[in-house]
């Protein structure tokens, strides 16, 4: 490939005119990355500060700003704002507008750029220019990076890097951000153009639309904007709704907004479609004097992937096929690891607990920890072939294939196709599912995904499906390679994915009612997953997983072994060392709080240790299996196995003899977690983006209500079907 | 002495769950960038 030169600064210096009186005089240059969806922004991002924020392979993976630092060559301190993707400033979208309003310095809690860096992706040069000469009317110095230089290359694309510069008039830096090449240039780039003169628009108005704009201009430097970034305001606004929340803000500007629009339409011109006419006009005048290429004799790999990918009856079974896949792996590969990490547990726990002393000490730390926070620990190889499955998707680029191929199904429901990146994102963690409905435009649709995002199922339900399936769904083979536990933990995900498909056709039929929107989505071109990003993902991910469990899990299992010991019950020295036990679970405040919420989870076919579980894990789903782990680490008497699946499997009622637990009960718990809404951030993240206040708290509580009303019912006709069927409830 | 261990453990176990459910309170009435660090998903 070409190698990656410093860029030249004469023609950015030619094509200045006035500088920001800001820029250069504060200690510390702050840069703020922009760049259209899946240009490798924040991969460039990663790069040039040295953080690992998340990155992946399809449009809208950054929805909000994410600030990192570096240092200059001479030690001079950088800080670095990384931007949601937009195509275009005309922010429809709650992230573009993050992004214009950091621009513009309209957003108050963020610092106003002095060098913006604009990220361009080399192989698609021409789209990208639209955003980028947008930028560069801001009035703010701009460094463009050009990047994927590398893919633009080997598909015969060649660029004119300093024609390039000479028709942008700001420094352009060609980069390959996933490896690293080009970073350093980039970074001296940023400094150069913070003593440039910023640029300004590259091509002229004709006359008379230039006389059309000039009340809307002044309208916009009365209100604070600089010149240059009033001209790229006022074409903006032309191309804008009438419901722009800006036009209301400011005094006067819609009717200048009318004033130029009649000016232009008497000159002739569409005031909708002139700033597109203008700027694409520049771009194939730019593009034509920077760019060859050559064209391509058939079809590339990734075409003929898609071919297959995006079918309309193959594509649909091999998404199947994958999530089979998927779920197959997490199983077969996790079980031999997971076994290691119980044995080592389970003997660190015994190795500790001989070495104190009988009594509460020892039980807060074998019955507590150990057992509590011990037995979600277990999961960990799970989660971490779950993000691993999970990150070859989003870096391959399958996961816009797969919003794709939904976007039929998501038409029916009334959801634009977009809604479903969200919606898949939720299988990871519902809190980011929910940020991501920034990039849905349309207010009703975004609010509907919010409202059914939390219905997929999040990495934090893993331990409890698996513990369940792991002791009741015996590991039969159905095919070769295939088990029935992995097709259960399959079609609990499908249940969660279908019924918010159902939920979501609701709010979109009543409370949400609404057109239906078509979808454009980029679908980019396949890649290899970097081994790096993926490792980074994944240890990130766990890190999070252990964090957790070394901090809520742990807190709250300490808090409710506490409730299970105490008060100290005189107990019946003539009965069997178990009873003794149980008589004094009983008797604890858990035990006291959990006969309390029997008779509401009686119905369902639960004991009251079930009910208090489901109760504590309100907090965080994985509690569930802790306070488990914790209830029978207080309840146990050293009989066999101490692995919580296998006291489940053996625990009997006390009068009757039967089993407590069922596969029935099993399933019906599997079906209560798939629906109810257990995660306090969850909750906190939908007030925030439902609108915050009164609106937020409301939309989150018919949220909360809505999903355990269901989970409740469902539990229950799980219940009430399987035992007529026979099954021992 | 052990209960006097034992309750400064639980104790603090309980300052911690009692700090982090304010936090998540009060992230869902301010809005701000981001989710926070404790909640888990990585943003």
């Amino acid at each position: 490939m070409t190698s990656l030169q410093p860029p030249t600064t004469t023609d950015a210096q030619r094509a200045g005119q006035r500088s920001d009186p800001t820029a250069g005089a504060h200690a510390t240059l702050r840069v703020a990355i922009i760049g259209n969806p899946n240009t490798g922004k924040t991969t460039l991002f990663n790069a040039l500060t040295g953080l690992r924020q998340r990155v992946g392979n399809f449009a809208g993976v950054t929805v909000e700003r994410v600030e990192g630092n570096f240092r200059g060559a001479d030690g001079q301190h950088v800080t670095v704002l990384d931007l949601p993707g937009s195509y275009s400033l005309s922010a429809g979208s709650p992230d573009e507008q993050i992004a214009l309003d950091v621009l513009l310095g309209r957003d108050k809690d963020r610092w106003r750029p002095d060098v913006v860096l604009v990220v361009v992706d080399a192989v698609h040069l021409d789209r990208n220019l639209f955003l980028a000469g947008q930028v560069i009317e801001l009035g703010i110095p701009v460094v463009v990076a050009l990047n994927q230089f590398d893919v633009a290359e080997s598909e015969g694309i060649a660029i004119d890097v300093p024609e390039l510069i000479h028709e942008l008039g700001v420094p352009v830096v060609p980069t390959v951000a996933k490896r690293g090449e080009g970073i350093e240039p980039l970074k001296r780039a940023l400094f150069i153009a913070a003593t440039l003169p910023a640029p300004t628009r590259r091509f002229e108005l004709p006359a008379l639309a230039a006389t059309a704009l000039e009340p809307l201009r002044q309208c916009l430097v009365a209100d604070g904007l600089l010149p240059s970034a009033a001209g790229m305001e006022a074409l903006r606004l032309l191309g804008m709704s009438r419901t722009d929340p800006h036009l209301a803000q400011v005094p006067g500007l819609a009717e200048a907004v009318a004033v130029s629009s009649s000016a232009l339409r008497a000159a002739g011109l569409v005031p909708a479609r002139f700033e597109s006419e203008m700027r694409y006009g520049w771009i194939a005048e730019v593009t034509g004097r920077t760019v060859t290429s050559r064209l391509h004799v058939g079809r590339s790999l990734s075409d003929r992937i898609d071919a297959i990918a995006l079918h309309r009856y193959y594509g649909p079974a091999l998404f199947l096929f994958v999530m089979v896949l998927v779920f197959q792996s997490v199983f077969s590969w996790a079980t031999p690891l997971m076994d290691g990490i119980e044995w080592m547990i389970g003997a660190a726990g015994e190795a500790i607990g001989s070495r104190l002393p009988e009594g509460d000490l020892r039980s807060l730390v074998v019955d507590g920890l150990f057992a509590g926070v011990g037995s979600v620990l277990v999961f960990l190889p799970q989660i971490a072939i779950l993000f691993l499955a999970i990150g070859v998707l989003e870096h391959s680029g399958y996961m816009a294939r797969a919003a794709y191929l939904m976007d039929r199904v998501m038409r029916r429901v009334g959801l634009h196709g977009k809604s479903f990146i969200p919606m898949l994102s939720g299988y990871a963690c519902a809190v980011p599912g929910i940020m991501a409905t920034r990039t849905i435009e349309d207010p009703k649709d975004r609010l509907a995904t919010i409202m059914v995002v939390p219905l997929m199922s999040c990495s934090a339900r893993l331990p409890v499906y698996t513990l369940l399936i792991g002791a009741f769904v015996p590991p039969i083979a159905l095919l070769p390679g295939l088990s029935l536990q992995s097709v259960t933990m399959l079609i609990m995900y499908l249940l969660g994915t279908v019924v918010a498909l159902v939920v979501a056709a609701i709010f979109k039929r009543t409370l949400l009612k609404g057109p239906v929107r078509p979808m454009i989505l980029e679908l980019p071109p396949f890649r290899w997953p970097s081994p790096k990003s993926l490792a980074v993902s994944v240890v990130q991910r766990c890190e999070l997983f252990l964090r957790r469990a070394g901090t809520v899990i742990l807190s709250l299992s300490i808090v409710l072994w506490a409730m299970a010991t105490y008060p100290k019950a005189s107990v019946d020295t003539t009965q069997s060392p178990a009873a003794q036990q149980e008589q004094q679970l009983e008797y604890s405040v858990l035990g006291r709080i959990g006969k309390g919420i029997e008779p509401i989870v009686r119905p369902l076919g639960y004991d009251w240790k079930i009910g208090v579980s489901i109760a504590a894990s309100f907090a965080a789903r994985e509690v569930f299996v802790s306070t488990m782990g914790t209830i029978y680490g207080v309840g146990d008497v050293g009989e066999g196995d101490a692995a919580l699946r296998a006291r489940l499997v053996r625990e009997r009622h006390p009068v009757s003899g039967k089993p407590v637990y069922t596969p029935l009960i099993a399933v019906g718990l599997m079906v209560f977690y798939v629906f109810a809404l257990m995660c306090m951030s969850t909750i906190a993240v939908t007030v925030r983006e439902a609108g915050g206040g009164r609106i937020g708290w409301g939309w989150a509580a018919l949220q909360f209500g809505y999903m355990l009303g269901l989970a409740y019912g469902a539990a229950w006709i799980v219940y009430i079907v399987g035992k007529a069927l026979g099954f021992a409830g | 002495m052990e209960l006097i261990i034992v309750g400064s453990i639980v104790l603090a176990a309980m300052a911690f769950i009692a700090r982090s459910a304010w936090r998540t309170v009060r992230a869902a009435r301010k809005p701000k960038a981001g989710c926070g660090s404790d909640c888990g998903c990585g943003h």
